[in-house]
């Protein structure tokens, strides 16, 4: 992708450096007088010259759009993935190259001599993909900066733009119309100087001057108006290397939200749901049928903080409501009495967070975000604030959404869906489900040995290998559900799906499979799949069963994470040391004596010689006590790994210490070491 | 020892150099008050990230360069891409003097703003080194200013210069992250590079250089 | 001391600049004369050592010669045709540093900008940016920097360019002047009056050959006997473009005073040749041959 950033980068440039040498060339100022001797307007010859960049950039394009798509042509990429190239084409090199052409011949009329390249690149810098590189951190920093880069920017917003898979680069109205509106301003700019600059008449000259400034004003008001409407775009959604940071922003609110865990005390039968995802955002209208279980007076939902509401009802009455971060507490007019049906309407808008996207763009709203109200507040850990990689804390408890609601959705937004409603067309989607609703857009549906695949279209022909990929790890988890005893497995697949998403890093390496029933999730950030790619390595299916690298890269992190039953409360250095020895089981057999070396240096620096500072914060933070390590750890590691791989068996320890993390202990990783050391192969001190 | 000789010859180099400084006109101005404007920035930066500050050095790295290079094809546009400056080559100085001599001056005026630079850095961002971050810009502005003389030599237009310099600055923040092969100068990871990478920076970049230098004086002639 | 050029030739991919050229500048004023594209500027590149010839030999005096252009550089004025540098600087810091980097001492550097100044009515504008000055000024300040430190052979290409008629007058004062009867002046101009005003000797070239070459007067005579000046009628001036080559006509009376070049043959009043006659005359010949 680099290779793109880069061509782009001087096809850019080049445009602006020949459109300066166009009027730059020596006598230049003759040919003016010329032109205006001899056009019948003055505005002539300086549209022939914008018509010229056009056509350069015209034709630039069109040959870049022929390069692209002939190969994926041959290779039947699917048409949504062959559109969006060639829109993204357009974007990146069309409107850029014709835009910096129109600006350098506007600076080159403005700055006649050696300091137009001064003011060309100060133009050029700032708006180029090249600003990414050395200005992208300030946008961390400053949400204003972050509004203006985004907004001026003429190139790739952040290098991991050509990353974004879910949609391939999104087709992002936005950008379209500030870019195509930055294009005809330079354009509009530089006639209307031109023509200024080369009347003579008095009277003339003052109209052009009026009529040039009056242009200036609606070009600043145009841009004025499209920053306002577009703001949040721009510093939200647009630069996909904020997205994750501004999301741990959002995270670190929880520590200091304010918002009090409620019960719920409701029963949800039916939800309608009018759900809109444009350019301002989401608004949704829902309708929410529920059986009151218990005399109440109030109820309090958790909604997205980030959502404004703007009106709720109950039984069609306007309600008190009171909003605290996530926490959404509705006073009903009147006391509901047990068993009471009642209806709530909900009425909101405002924007998901980057990692959960809704725009006219992108739809990415996952079944446990709390895009829709559900009853109940949960309590936050202060696990799920410090360690999960920011989706976890966002998210509403199984408690909160296990009703069997039957809903009903009018969707307006971008198309390619992926949900677990059934659509019955005209943007109407019907189904009943104890899980939420998830709505995922820009993906293209497959059938594959059975299997419903749901992959971004430039995915598509890898469909198959998803569907197959999953099923060969299900085998592999159950395996090792089996040996560690696990008593919550996984379903046969009866759906795949392939999103974007971060996980967090339990055990060193992300998990990356989240199976809900039948419905299987593949979670990834760069459009890779590891389970996928140990299938095309792999000779064939068995040697995928058969290979400890699959087992511990793929099996190990599922077991670890909340999918499999695990803890979410467990301290991080139980759970990495617990991984790790686990992974060490199925991997020992292939090291050499430098990588066992390396293994037990490794695991001592990470998990058993910590300095008194690093033990006192995991004490604070987790109310255990971690007292310093004997020195012979090391020694009975060492001895536990080469027995590992002499082909000795940990599953039963392994088993043990599992059992006791479920329960939610905090086995530390000496402790580990010593059950381990003390039950395999009968080993003790001094043998 | 002629002492008054000498004097005058230092004079003379004096006022060549003010020459040389003085006929961009704005253009020079280009690298003191950036400069001073990504200072005001790294306060601002610093301010807000303290410890976890990993923009400063990363933008020194690409800016101090660049403006160097920058300098350098400012200076040879009075000799190669005016109406008429091929009258400065009937005067008597040899091409030398009007290619690697004066670029080599001008080398030495961007050492002196290195300096400054770096020292300020230093100071506002406790974790800087001076020696290394000053070996470092030097390195990487000896390297970019070769590459823009080369550039701007060969092809007798500053427009053309300033695309290969940024061409050659663009490939290496951009190519040079996914391939290292492509990356010849910059760190770029925000962190004092380790001695041996500033060594293998400082080797690349004599080498860089002398070979755009080499190549650039070939082509200073009208 | 003379300047002696032998079998010059330059070329230019496919095209022949200069085609050995034979030429003998001494002290005095040498006119070039010539179409465009006869190698006029690319003779006095070679000259001002900023273009190096193919082939051939250019010595002056016993020691100097161009295939060591440092000596030379030393001792020439050049201007070109086009001449834009310095924009950034005033009139006098750009005629400073001139003198700089001619290498006139410091001491006399002040004294020097003076009289270039002085000379091309300048003084007045010595603090004026060179980029504001009209295109008239420019050309001074061009002639300005040539002169500057006396230079023993001063090249001039068109330096008439853009001055008015007062201007005009003035540069040929000041190059009379500077013709002291060792400094060797070579200019260049499309006006002939201006040459023929000046030179003590002249050059005639076309497509990189030189088709005369020697005294104004002799030069001048080259088309004794080929001019006929006579009174016609629009019609007969009409017939006489077609088939003669005129030089020039008048309108009087009811009709035209013209000037034309004879062909052998042709009947009517001769007329004493000036240089424009002599020039067209070498010219169509050459063209002829």
């Amino acid at each position: 992708m680099g290779q793109t950033v880069y061509g782009q980068v001087v096809l850019t440039l080049d445009f602006l450096m020949i459109s300066i040498e166009l009027r730059r060339e020596s006598r230049r100022e003759h040919l003016d007088d010329l032109f205006a001797a001899y056009s019948p307007s003055a505005a002539l010859f300086p549209c022939a010259q914008l018509l010229t960049v056009w056509l350069f950039a015209t034709g630039m394009t069109l040959l870049l759009c022929a390069g692209f798509a002939a190969p994926m042509l041959l290779d039947d990429a699917h048409i949504l993935w062959l559109r969006q190239v060639l829109l993204q084409t357009v974007l990146l090199y069309f409107l850029p190259c014709f835009g910096f052409g129109a600006v350098g011949l506007l600076i080159s009329h403005l700055i006649p001599g050696k300091n137009v390249y001064l003011a060309a690149v100060a133009l050029w810098l700032p708006t180029s993909s090249v600003a990414v590189y050395f200005m992208g951190d300030l946008a961390r920093l400053f949400p204003g900066w972050r509004l203006f880069s985004g907004f001026v920017s003429m190139g790739l917003a952040d290098y991991r733009y050509a990353w974004n898979f879910v949609s391939g680069p999104p087709i992002e109205a936005p950008r379209w119309v500030v870019r195509s509106t930055l294009c005809l301003l330079a354009a509009a700019l530089y006639v209307l100087c031109y023509r200024k600059d080369s009347l003579s008449d008095r009277r003339t000259v003052r109209h052009a001057k009026w009529g040039t400034g009056a242009a200036v004003l609606l070009g600043t008001a145009m841009l004025t108006v499209l920053c306002v409407r577009y703001q949040v775009f721009f510093t939200r959604f647009s630069n996909d290397a904020l997205t994750y940071s501004l999301t741990y922003e959002k995270c670190r609110e929880y520590e200091i939200s304010g918002e009090r865990a409620s019960e719920k005390n409701i029963t949800i039968q039916k939800m309608d749901i009018s759900l809109s995802c444009t350019t301002q955002g989401l608004s949704a209208d829902v309708a929410l049928t529920a059986k009151a279980d218990s005399l109440i007076e109030q109820q309090a939902f958790t909604l997205f903080s980030d959502l404004t509401v703007d009106e709720v009802l109950v039984n069609g009455v306007p309600a008190e409501w009171e909003r605290v971060h996530d926490s959404l507490t509705v006073r009903f007019p009147a006391p509901e009495a047990a068993d009471e049906v009642l209806c709530l309407t909900f009425r909101y808008h405002g924007y998901g967070l980057p990692v959960f996207p809704a725009n006219e763009t992108t739809v990415q709203l996952g079944r446990t975000f709390p895009w829709l109200p559900w009853p109940g507040v949960r309590e936050r850990s202060r696990t799920e604030i410090n360690r999960y990689y920011q989706n976890e804390v966002f998210c509403v408890a199984d408690w909160q959404q296990g009703d069997p609601v039957v809903y009903t959705l009018r969707y307006n937004g971008p198309g390619g869906l992926c949900t677990n409603l059934n659509n019955v067309g005209g943007g109407r989607y019907e189904g009943v489900s104890t899980d939420g609703v998830m709505l995922y857009s820009g993906m293209v549906h497959s059938r594959h040995g059975g299997i419903d695949v749901y992959v971004p279209p430039h995915l598509y022909e890898e469909s198959g290998i998803f569907a197959e990929a999953v099923q060969s790890s299900r085998t592999l988890i159950l395996d090792l559900c089996r040996r560690m005893d696990v008593l919550e497995q996984p379903e046969e697949p009866a759906s795949v799906a392939l999103l974007r998403a971060q996980e967090p890093n339990w055990g060193g390496v992300p998990n990356e499979l989240f199976p809900r029933g039948g419905w299987w999730e593949i979670h990834t950030t760069d459009g890779g799949s590891l389970a996928a790619s140990y299938l095309k390595r792999a000779a064939d299916e068995n040697a995928f069963l058969t290979s400890p690298r699959a087992m511990a890269d793929i099996a190990v992190p599922y077991l670890l994470s909340p999918g499999a039953g695990y803890p979410k409360d467990i301290p991080w250095f139980s759970t990495r040391a617990f991984s790790q020895l686990l992974r060490f089981s199925f991997l020992a057999p292939e090291w050499d004596e430098e990588s066992l070396a390396y293994h037990v240096k490794d695991f001592q620096e990470g998990y058993l010689d910590w300095n008194e500072e690093r033990r006192r914060n995991a004490e604070e933070q987790y109310g255990v006590a971690i007292p310093a390590e004997p020195e012979d750890t090391a020694r009975q590691l060492d001895e536990i790994l080469r027995q590992m791989r002499a082909g000795e068996s940990a599953d039963l320890p392994l088993r043990t210490i599992y059992q006791r993390l479920l329960q939610g202990e905090a086995v530390l990783p000496g402790e580990m070491i010593r059950v381990l050391y003390e039950e395999m192969g009968g080993m003790t001190d001094g043998h | 020892m002629d002492y008054q000789k000498g004097g005058r010859t230092v004079k003379r180099i004096f006022r060549e150099l003010r020459h040389d400084l003085k006929e961009p006109g704005l253009n020079i101005l280009a690298l003191p008050s950036v400069s001073l404007l990504f200072l005001l920035l790294t306060c601002v930066v610093q301010d807000r990230l303290g410890d976890n500050n990993r923009v400063t050095l990363a933008m020194l790295e690409v800016l101090i360069p660049f403006l160097g290079g920058y300098a350098s094809l400012m200076l040879m546009q009075g000799l190669l891409d005016t109406e008429g400056c091929g009258t400065l080559f009937s005067y008597p100085r040899s091409n030398l003097y009007w290619g690697l001599i004066r670029q080599l001056r001008l080398f030495l005026v961007q050492a002196v703003h290195t300096v400054i630079v770096c020292l300020a850095v230093e100071i506002i961002v406790p974790s800087a080194s001076f020696l290394e971050l000053f070996l470092l810009t030097l390195a990487q502005s000896f390297a970019v200013m070769a590459a823009a003389f080369c550039g701007v030599a060969v092809t007798h237009s500053v427009g053309m210069g300033l695309v290969i310099l940024l061409a050659f600055i663009g490939i290496q923040i951009t190519l040079g992250r996914e391939y290292a092969v492509f990356n010849w100068l910059y760190v770029l990871t925000g962190n004092m590079p380790d001695n041996r990478t500033l060594v293998a920076i400082c080797a690349r970049s004599i080498l860089i250089g002398a070979a755009g230098g080499f190549v650039g004086q070939l082509w200073v002639r009208p | 001391m003379d300047i002696e050029i032998t079998g010059l030739s330059k070329s230019y991919k496919k095209v022949r600049a200069l085609d050995s050229v034979e030429l003998t500048l001494r002290p005095g004023i040498h006119g070039l004369l010539g179409p465009n594209g006869a190698g006029k500027t690319t003779l006095m590149c070679i000259l001002a050592t900023i273009l190096y010839p193919d082939v051939g030999t250019i010595c002056w005096g016993d020691t100097l010669d161009w295939s060591k252009p440092n000596g030379i550089k030393e001792r020439i004025g050049y201007l070109p045709q086009q001449f834009g540098m310095y924009r950034n600087l005033t009139v006098r810091e750009a005629l400073c540093d001139v003198a700089l980097f001619k290498n006139i001492p410091r001491a006399e550097e002040a004294q020097a900008v003076a009289r270039a100044l002085e000379a091309t009515h300048l003084t007045e504008f010595a603090v004026r940016r060179v980029g504001q000055l009209s295109g008239g000024m420019l050309r001074r300040l061009g002639i300005a920097q040539a002169i500057l430190g006396g230079p023993k052979l001063l090249i001039l290409d068109e330096p008439s360019v853009g001055l008015d008629p007062m201007e005009r007058i003035q540069l040929r004062k000041l190059l009379r002047e500077a013709s002291d009867g060792e400094r060797i002046i070579l200019l260049s101009s499309h006006i002939v009056g201006d040459i023929e005003s000046l030179c003590d000797t002249v050059t005639v070239m076309e497509k990189g050959h030189v088709l005369s070459s020697g005294d104004l007067a002799k030069v001048r005579d080259a088309a004794a006997g080929h001019v006929i000046e006579e009174f016609m009628d629009e019609r007969t001036l009409r017939e006489t473009e077609r088939t003669h080559s005129v030089i020039n006509f008048m309108s009087s009376g009811d009709g035209f005073l013209v000037r034309y070049l004879a062909d052998d043959g042709d009947v009517g009043p001769r007329a004493v040749p000036t240089l424009e006659d002599s020039y067209t005359w070498i010219i169509r010949r050459g063209a002829g041959q």
